[in-house]
């Protein structure tokens, strides 16, 4: 084991909550030990980000769901209750007519 | 009032929820059946949050959570229906070895870097059992998938 100082473990938790760790901020910066172990957790921390996977969906999927996304949306205007009697009003005519009035 | 912004939103949102869907149940066509029914699912459950947003967005990270929760809960119902099926997924990496809810507790976490607030109302368990989890596995995958340094 090499030499320690004993403000490194507060380092992880220094990182998580800085402003409850201010006055230690200074020494962190200041002392090669802590530095040098800010750099293992660092490392560790990246390795450990490598090992989470990080699935995207294929170009196949994110096109399929955008046309979902857009009929579900566009039913929600269609099945909007105060939209019932006049169903073949545009958006725009519909933002107009039923929606700015209430608008903030 | 927005429609096409909420559609926006909801498009720019899909790329995260897969990514959450697919760690709970790694199957690309499942992932994506989830995310689309969770959409639905809050389109028709969440009017309120619906109409919010389309006043204004300020109900951003509100709908962001609601989403995952929803994904969360198809998923960890499907991933009992299904647990006989993508083994080869699961057995290639360690990490697809973990049981469901610590893998979704990581990649809320770490990938969405979201508050232990926001990952207790979506996984619906208390602060301290997500910390105990989160610990667990991470050094349990640590300790499996640990590269020679
Ligand atoms: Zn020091």
């Amino acid at each position: 084991m090499s030499e320690a100082c004993i403000f490194s473990s507060n380092i992880i938790l220094a990182k998580k909550y800085p402003e409850s760790y201010n006055l230690l901020k200074k020494h962190l910066e200041d002392c090669c030990l802590c530095q040098k172990e800010i750099e293992k957790i660092d490392r560790d921390e990246s390795t450990w980000f490598e090992m989470i996977p990080c699935p995207a969906p294929s170009d196949i999927i994110k096109s399929a769901a955008q046309r979902e996304i857009h009929e579900l949306t566009k039913n929600l205007i269609k099945h909007s209750p105060s939209e019932s009697k006049n169903k073949k009003l545009s958006v725009k005519e519909f933002i107009l007519k039923k929606v700015l009035p209430f608008n903030r | 009032m927005d429609i096409s912004g909420l559609e926006r939103y909801l498009n720019n949102q899909f790329n995260s929820l897969y990514g959450f869907a697919y760690i709970l149940v790694p199957d690309e066509l499942q992932a994506s059946q989830i995310c689309i029914d969770s959409i639905s699912s809050f389109l028709l459950e969440c009017k309120d949050l619906v109409s919010d947003f389309l006043d204004d967005k300020s109900v951003n990270q509100e709908i962001k959570i609601k989403l995952y929760q929803f994904v969360y809960n198809l998923s960890v119902k499907r991933d009992v229906q299904l647990t006989t099926l993508s083994t080869e997924n699961r057995n290639s990496s360690f990490f697809y070895q973990l049981d469901i809810n610590k893998r979704g507790i990581i990649y809320l976490r770490d990938r969405s870097q979201l508050l232990l607030s926001e990952i207790e109302l979506i996984v619906g368990r208390r602060n301290y059992e997500i910390i105990n989890d989160y610990e667990l596995a991470k050094n349990l995958v640590q300790l499996k998938e640990q590269r020679p340094l």
